[in-house]
């Protein structure tokens, strides 16, 4: 029994590794990884000349982390879709399937190297609001820096495996896709911080994790101790691993309706 | 511990099982299409079976129910005696799947990234990982362009890898879905003797083509299947008899009269008219084929073309076969 499950365990480890090291390789390959990042510098620019002119010179920080929150999720919906749409076009899933490796894992953890892709981009935010307006954003609380953003790109994947979910039996997922990133964006405070909204909105995007995250990020810049930085982390924290057990157990139970169905493979 | 030790050896588990095997598709407003109509096939370790079936017959529904990713409707299919519904993932590890055609790798990657990719689905560590892809690339031969991205690969070329793909955890039972499909007759020959390596390396191929020659010299049995319905499973040496004893003969512009003359030839088992003007003549090779041909020439007639029986063919007349021994 404890054997059975030592095994199950290093199944999903397996499964995981696979996917981050897999997505690696591809990524490197890929001319779309490289677009990908192409948008960062010019939002970061956008951003930077909506607050210098409007005045909000101490919003500065938000121009800088937004472009980079808006690349890992990005990456994350558009890798997302290509995980299970693409592979099951080429006659891959059903192969991945018949693998004895936990396909779930394999997603997640192929996203969470998608997300590798923030370090990046943050580097070109951080360069170019430098070099243009002269901004070089201070980091007064590294730590808080740090795990805020490896907190973010696991959330970021763990809702992105969710979303994939939806490809599996439908494949007309895309629009639903795509009409997301702009909610989300919005939602997650990460156009504008949602402490700007009115009270009903500001709950309502409490529920996504990127408000914690751009609140904990914003935070880390500005000399002042962190506030309620244990919230903040706690709350990330749980909306993560919800969307992850929710991403997982969709994803099996999809597959699952998905061989009662005969739907794994394009006729 | 003062047991007595069995003296008795248990019989070693059948590496394919299948009992009253069903599967259906729903189809939106139309009743369920059945596509595997009470299967029953038991098929021992180290056989290589060749499952022989015209387009639709239910093959790949066979083979991906074998693989765990389609699930049976009714009925009980275990491999090496785990059940494919119920004990999937030690099913899984025990399995090796090749779904014909060139499709389901990744192109923008090397050959040894695919396999390297595939081998660590499969739970192998990274030193035995390196060891057994270069083995295989070799096996397959593609050492030399284990390096370049698979999308510059010939069809030929991808099939190979396809197949290295099948092998990289050495599985006791093996499922090829049509390998062959497209193959150029170099590659075929090539797989022929893959096939029978493994053959002699004691894994278990269960193998689906409509080709009766590759079937018959490969196989240790072959298994009909049509419409869903597995028929009966023979010797490959019965098949290649009548492959080899029988000859089709298509005539343009036979009368009446010639029919009927040349269905009383001895050794003629069928003449039918395929389409308007074309007739088609079954008969033995040899001197009913020469009797055949004598009697349309000498009518004149020059538009003639000879060939080997058809799948179809082969397999009415194993179906025809059958009937008699039964009622005799
Ligand atoms: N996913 C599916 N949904 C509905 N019908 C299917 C599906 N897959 C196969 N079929 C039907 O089932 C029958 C058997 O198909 P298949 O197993 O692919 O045959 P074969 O491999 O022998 O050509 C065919 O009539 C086919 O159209
Ligand atoms: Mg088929």
């Amino acid at each position: 029994m404890t054997e059975h499950l030592t095994k199950r365990r290093l199944t999903l480890l397996t499964g995981f590794w696979t996917g981050f090291e897999f997505q690696i390789v591809t990524m490197r390959g890929q001319a779309e990884t490289y677009f990908a990042l192409i948008t960062a510098p010019f939002f970061a620019l956008l951003y930077m000349s909506i607050m210098e002119y409007s005045g909000r010179s101490d919003l500065n920080t938000h121009a800088v982390i937004a472009p980079m929150l808006m690349t890992l999720w990005t990456a994350a919906l558009s890798f997302s879709g290509e995980m299970i749409s693409a592979n099951r076009e080429n006659g891959r899933l059903e192969l991945l399937l018949a693998s004895p490796t936990s396909f779930p894992m394999l997603v997640f953890g192929r996203l969470c190297a998608c997300m590798l892709l923030g370090l990046p981009s943050f580097a070109m935010s951080y360069v170019s609001a430098g070099l243009a307006f002269g901004y070089w954003m201070p980091i007064h609380h590294p730590g808080v820096f740090a795990g805020a953003l490896l907190l973010t790109a696991l959330a970021t994947a763990a809702a992105a495996t969710a979303l994939s979910s939806a490809f599996v039996l439908t494949l007309g997922a895309r629009i639903v896709q795509n009409t997301l990133s702009f909610p989300v964006y919005l939602l997650g405070g990460v156009i504008v911080p949602v402490s700007l909204f009115p009270g009903w909105l500001e709950g309502i995007s409490r529920l996504v994790f990127l408000s914690w995250s751009a609140d904990l990020l914003r935070a880390s810049a500005s000399p002042e101790p962190v506030e309620n930085a244990g919230l903040h982390f706690a709350m990330l924290l749980l909306l993560g691993a919800a969307s992850l057990a929710f991403g997982l157990l969709s994803i099996v139970w999809f597959l699952h309706r998905a061989r009662q169905l005969g739907a794994l493979s394009k006729e | 511990m003062n047991a007595p030790s069995p003296t008795r050896k248990r019989p070693p588990v059948k590496a394919i099982e299948i009992q009253g095997l069903n599967r259906s598709y729903e189809v939106k407003g139309k009743p369920d299409h059945i596509a595997l109509k009470d299967v029953n096939l038991t098929i021992p370790q180290g056989e290589v079976h060749s499952l022989l079936g015209p387009n639709g017959a239910g093959k790949t529904t066979l083979c991906r129910i074998l693989s765990t990713v389609l699930l049976p409707t009714s009925g009980s299919v275990r491999v090496m005696g785990h059940d494919v519904a119920k004990e999937h993932h030690r099913v899984k590890k025990c399995l090796g799947v090749v779904f014909g055609g060139d499709r389901g790798l990744y192109n923008q990657l090397t050959a040894r990234q695919n396999l390297n990719f595939w081998a660590s689905m499969y739970e192998l560590g990274r030193a035995q990982r390196r060891r057994r892809v270069t083995e295989l690339l070799d096996r397959v031969g593609l050492a030399q362009r284990a390096d370049e991205a698979v999308q510059g690969f010939s069809r030929g070329m991808k099939q190979r890898l396809h197949l290295a793909r099948g092998l990289v955890s050495s599985p006791a039972v093996l499922i090829l879905d049509e390998p062959t499909v497209g193959m150029d007759p170099v590659a075929a020959r090539d797989f022929r003797d893959l096939v029978r390596e493994l053959r002699a390396d004691g894994h278990t191929v269960l193998m689906t083509t409509h080709d009766m020659p590759e079937a018959a010299e490969l196989s240790d049995r072959v298994s009909f299947i049509d419409n869903g319905e597995l028929a009966l499973t023979e010797s490959p040496d019965v098949i290649g008899n009548i492959v080899s004893s029988q000859e089709r003969i298509d005539v343009r512009g036979m009368t009446d009269t010639l029919r009927r003359r040349a269905a009383h030839i001895p050794g003629v088992s069928s003449v039918t008219e395929t389409e308007p003007g074309l007739t088609r003549i079954e008969a033995e090779f040899g001197e009913a084929v020469r009797d055949v041909l004598m009697l349309v020439i000498e009518a004149g007639i020059t538009d003639i073309t000879r060939s080997r029986p058809s799948l179809e063919e082969v397999y009415l007349h194993l179906i025809g076969r059958r009937g008699m021994t039964v009622a005799q």
